[in-house]
């Protein structure tokens, strides 16, 4: 990725409001847009992820902001929502059909399982159209190969521990392991405080080519230096497929991650922190490999260590992840850039990781969608 | 997507069963769950690739990773069981009643199936052979579920 930068954050608290998606998503525009030091009308195309909310949805948060007449864009990939409208957000400056670009991502996601995930009725009915079921699973994979209840327990307890001191996660509260392991068993051997929960919320960015961003004098650019985005590929499996190859399973996520790599120029081993999709504990030790921070099978080995805590040689999801903040499926990779370039910015105080220069964020949604977004200096 | 054989068993969906042998209806017992398990085992209709050879369930007409054509094939009844969990709480829009097993059947054809398992109140050990064996929903349709193989004597 050449000339991209991130000119401004903005981002509206996850949890639970009375406002609508169109205030939730217009606090978090309006935001980026301050911090950016552009007006609306300043913005060539505006694009808004969201999965839940009605028609011409980002017509109506973008209705709040201003009327300047600007195209926008409706974006919709489940999970990897915002991640998608940052790609093609990304690729319309790279590529010369930009030069400013707001991206929002926006969720009012109802309580409990995520329903219509894109399964056929035979599959809901019959009792397999089961979003957590594909987490266990996996889960249970994991624990096949060294994985103890234990780690899947630490996971939680490490990224609540982080949120204690992220003002916009909904959940701050620190919790030992006992009180993970002890919460409501959802799908064995997941509880429910190590799945996270659908919520609300909204955050935002403002795209910029880095000519761009030097003329108008931009603060604090952070160089975005790779996005990727893929979807299902042949031997993938996820959610709501009900069927997989029992030899060669590939993995969207690492896919995702070898494209980002390959264009950012960086290894794993240049990562300063990562924010990834952990939907469940589980989830976030299968992305420890797939992101390639450690060979398949030495993911409690990382957890372990400490490695990936605050503090640690890499650390995950410094913002708390979605295991803390909640997950509002349309905002949830645009939240993660949201910390990734106030790490890189230096400005995530209590929570800050020194010196962080180079952070990756990771998305992946139902309908197989992964995107993975590498920022720095 | 609800299909009604000559023998009038619906199904969830019509082409989920590569043959349903005489299936009689039983009906559903909370204290036996053993007992929802209609009839004997059953073989899955799956697609394999003329092409590149993978196999798909539900069946593909047209290989959705190389875009040959494909054949229809009936699984091996048998299967061995890999990763498995449980549902304990009602999801949205399920007939099964909670709680119940899901697990995924490694088939010799190569592929692996997510399905209810039966006929076991506690999660099988990973590798226990299953059958796979009709299930009748509240509702009277049928789809497919798990079952452990009987153990020889």
């Amino acid at each position: 990725m050449q000339h991209v930068t991130v000119a401004g954050i903005g981002i509206h608290p996850f949890g639970r409001f009375e406002a609508g998606y169109q205030v939730l998503g217009a606090h978090a525009g309006r935001e980026a847009l301050a911090d950016a030091g552009v007006a609306l009308s300043d913005v060539d195309t505006v694009l808004v992820g969201n999965v839940g909310a009605g028609m011409a949805k980002g017509q109506n948060v973008v209705d709040l902001i201003g009327h300047a007449g600007v195209p926008i864009i409706n974006v919709e990939a489940a999970c990897a929502s915002s991640g998608s409208a940052l790609w093609l957000g990304a690729r319309l400056i790279e590529h010369g059909a930009a030069r400013i670009v707001l991206c929002i991502g926006v969720e009012k996601a109802p309580r409990g399982f995520v329903a219509a995930s894109g399964y056929e009725d035979w599959q809901i009915e019959g009792g397999i159209g089961v979003n957590p079921v594909y987490f266990a699973l996996q889960a249970q994979e994991l624990m096949a190969r060294g994985v103890s209840a234990d780690d899947l327990a630490d996971v939680s307890v490490k990224n609540h521990r982080h949120a204690v001191h992220n003002p916009n996660a909904m959940y701050r509260r620190e919790m030992d392991r006992d009180e993970v392991l002890e919460s409501r068993m959802v799908c064995p051997p997941l509880t429910l405080l190590m799945l996270c929960a659908p919520n609300e919320g909204a955050a935002a960015c403002v795209l910029m080519h880095e000519d761009e961003a030097r003329r108008r004098g931009v603060r604090a650019p952070v160089r975005l230096r790779a996005v990727s985005l893929v979807s299902r590929g042949p031997d993938d499996w996820f959610v709501p497929a009900p069927s997989f190859p029992t030899e060669g399973r590939t993995s969207l996520t690492a896919r995702a991650a070898r494209m980002a790599y390959d264009e950012a120029g960086v290894a794993p081993g240049d990562l300063d922190i990562v924010e990834c999709q952990d939907t469940d504990s589980g989830s976030e030790l299968a992305a420890y490999s797939d992101l390639g921070l450690c060979a398949g099978g030495d993911e409690a080995g990382l957890l372990r260590g400490g490695d990936t805590a605050l503090g640690g040689r890499i650390p995950v999801n410094p913002s708390g992840g979605l295991l803390s903040k909640g997950e509002p499926l349309g905002a949830s990779g645009l939240g993660q850039l949201h910390e990734l370039v106030l790490q890189v910015r230096g400005d995530a105080g209590v929570r800050q990781v020194d010196g962080a220069a180079t952070g990756l964020g990771h998305v992946m949604g139902a309908g197989h969608n992964a995107s993975v977004v590498i920022v720095g200096r | 997507m609800t299909a009604e054989t000559t023998s009038g068993v619906r199904l969830v969906r019509d082409d989920l069963f590569a043959g349903v042998p005489g299936v009689a209806h039983q009906s559903a017992d909370a204290d036996e769950r053993a007992d929802i398990v209609a009839g004997a085992p059953i073989a899955l209709a799956a697609s394999r690739c003329t092409g590149c050879g993978r196999v798909h369930f539900p069946a593909r007409e047209q290989c959705p990773a190389c875009g040959a054509p494909s054949q229809r094939i009936a699984l091996d009844t048998r299967a061995s069981l890999g990763a498995c969990t449980a549902v304990l709480h009602p999801p949205p829009g399920g007939l099964v009643e909670v709680p119940y097993l899901v697990g995924v059947a490694r088939f010799p054809e190569g592929i692996s199936i997510m399905g209810v398992v039966t006929g076991a109140t506690q999660t099988p050990p990973q590798d226990t052979p299953v059958d796979t064996v009709a299930m009748v929903l509240p509702d009277g349709r049928l789809t497919y579920a798990f079952r452990p193989a009987p153990t020889p004597q």
